[in-house]
C-alpha cells in the first residue's frame, strides 16, 4: 500500500521524464498571433462598418500594387467597460516607443506605434491615445511582398474614415531619410516623421487630416538625405482599407 | 516631436511567469500524456493561450489559468464522448513486487497512473499534483461534485493509494 505522499512525491519528481527548457520567444510569438486572430475576428462587425462607411461616401481610392494594410480597422467598443480588455491587449503589442502627433481628435491624440504583424515582419499601427491613456488602434498597415525592411517607402496608407472623423496618411521609410515630401491632389506636402525608438533605420511618417482627406490622390512620394539628395524610393506608393 | 516610453507592457511579467511555471506545467502534461513529447506539446500551447490572454489574466491567477488551458487541450477527446472511457475494472497491470525503494515506487506509481481512466488521471493530476481543491476540480472539468470525489476515490484504489482520514482529505479545500 502507497501513501498518498508517496503518490505526491512520484507525480513533482517524474523519475523518467525532466522538464526542458521552452522557447519562449515562439511561445510569444505564437501568442501573438493568436491574440490578433481572436481580435479580428471579434472585431469583423466593425471592420465591415468602416468598410461600408467608406463605400458609401465613395472615399475608396483605385486599388494600387504595393504595401496593403491586414486589417481596415480593429475593433472599437463603445463602453468603457468593454474597451478595457481590448486595449489592454493593443497595448500589449506596441513594439518600441509610441509616437506623439500632436494631433488631438476629441480627447484623444493621433499616435503612431510598430507592431508585429502575422503575416509580415512588422507593421505600423495608426490609431489615438484615449484620455485615460489607453491606446485605441484604428488602422494596420504592413507590407506583404517583402521582408519589409528593404531600403525605401513601405506600407504608405491614404487617409480614411474611422470612427466618424479623418485618419492620417502614414507609412514608413528604411533609410536615413530626413525630409519626404508627397503631392496630395498637385499640391506639394512635407511629410511629419520619427524614427523608430527600436531601430533608427526606420522611419515612420504621416501626413494630418489637413494636408490629406480621404479620396485625395496621392502621388510623388520622396524621401531626401540630410543634404538634400533624393534616397531610393522602394514602394512610393499608397493604398486604402 | 516627443516621443513617450511604452514597451510590451506585460512581457517581463509573462516571461517571468513562463519561467517559473514551464517545468511545472510540463510534468503535469507527463502525467497526463505519458509522452515526453506531447507533454512539451501541451505545456508550450497552453503557455501560448495564456500569453494570447495575458492582459487578461495578469492580474487574476494566470497558473490557475494556465493548468485550466493545459487540462482542456489534453482532456477535450474524453470531455466529448464521455462514456468512451468507463472504466470500472481494475488495471490488468499486475503489482510488481518489489516496491521497496523510493525510485522504484515513484516509477510504478507513473506507470500505474497511465493505467487510470483518462478521467480518473485528470482529477487525480488536479487534486493531488495541482492540490486544486475537489469543488474547483468539478468546476474545471465540468462535473459534479460527486463524480469527481468518486473518480478520486475509485483513482486512488486502484493504485493501492491509502485513503486519508477524512481531516487530511479536506487540507486542500480553500478557505
Amino acid at each position: 500500500v502507497n501513501d498518498l505522499d508517496d503518490l505526491r512525491d512520484a507525480m513533482r519528481t517524474t523519475p523518467d521524464f525532466e522538464p526542458r527548457s521552452l522557447d519562449l520567444a515562439v511561445v510569444m510569438a505564437a501568442g501573438g498571433r493568436l491574440r490578433r486572430r481572436r481580435r479580428l475576428a471579434t472585431g469583423a462587425a466593425s471592420g465591415l462598418a468602416v468598410l461600408a462607411l467608406l463605400v458609401g461616401g465613395a472615399q475608396l481610392l483605385p486599388a494600387r500594387d504595393g504595401p496593403r494594410p491586414v486589417a481596415p480597422a480593429a475593433p472599437a467598443p463603445a463602453s468603457a467597460s468593454a474597451s478595457a480588455p481590448a486595449t489592454d491587449d493593443a497595448s500589449a503589442e506596441v513594439l518600441g516607443e509610441v509616437v506623439r502627433t500632436g494631433l488631438r481628435v476629441g480627447d484623444a491624440e493621433r499616435v503612431l506605434w510598430v507592431t508585429s504583424t502575422d503575416p509580415g515582419p512588422l507593421g505600423i499601427m495608426s490609431g489615438r491615445r484615449l484620455a485615460d491613456g489607453s491606446l485605441r488602434p484604428d488602422v494596420l498597415a504592413n507590407e506583404t511582398d517583402d521582408t519589409g525592411r528593404e531600403a525605401g517607402f513601405h506600407a504608405g496608407q491614404a487617409a480614411m474614415v474611422v470612427d466618424g472623423s479623418n485618419t492620417l496618411a502614414f507609412g514608413y521609410y528604411v533609410g536615413p531619410a530626413t525630409r519626404i515630401t508627397a503631392r496630395a491632389s498637385g499640391r506639394k506636402i512635407i511629410a511629419k516623421q520619427a524614427t523608430w525608438s527600436e531601430d533608427p533605420s526606420i522611419v515612420l511618417f504621416w501626413f494630418t487630416p489637413n494636408q490629406v482627406k480621404p479620396g485625395m490622390e496621392l502621388s510623388g512620394l520622396t524621401a531626401y538625405d540630410s543634404r538634400g539628395g533624393k534616397l531610393p524610393a522602394g514602394q512610393p506608393t499608397f493604398s486604402v482599407g | 516631436m516627443a516621443l513617450v516610453g511604452l514597451v510590451r507592457r506585460g512581457d517581463d511579467e509573462f516571461v517571468e511567469f513562463a519561467r517559473a511555471s514551464s517545468a511545472r506545467l510540463q510534468r503535469a502534461a507527463y502525467l497526463l500524456t505519458g509522452d515526453r513529447h506531447q507533454a512539451e506539446e501541451a505545456a508550450q500551447a497552453a503557455l501560448v493561450r495564456v500569453y494570447a490572454s495575458w492582459g487578461r489574466v495578469r492580474r487574476k491567477d494566470p497558473y490557475a489559468y494556465a493548468r485550466t488551458v493545459l487540462t482542456n487541450l489534453l482532456t477535450d477527446q474524453w470531455r466529448r464522448p464521455i462514456r468512451e472511457y468507463a472504466t470500472e475494472e481494475l488495471p490488468e497491470r499486475p503489482l510488481p513486487r518489489d516496491v521497496a525503494d523510493d525510485v522504484t515506487r515513484r516509477r510504478w506509481l507513473i506507470g500505474a497512473l497511465q493505467t487510470l481512466s483518462p478521467r480518473e488521471r485528470t482529477v487525480v493530476v488536479l487534486r493531488h499534483f495541482f492540490d486544486a481543491t475537489e469543488v474547483d476540480v468539478a468546476r474545471e472539468l465540468n462535473l459534479s461534485l460527486g463524480t469527481v470525489k468518486s473518480l478520486n476515490s475509485r483513482a486512488l484504489a486502484k493504485l493501492r493509494v491509502s485513503i486519508p482520514s477524512p481531516r487530511r482529505a479536506e487540507s486542500g479545500v480553500r478557505p
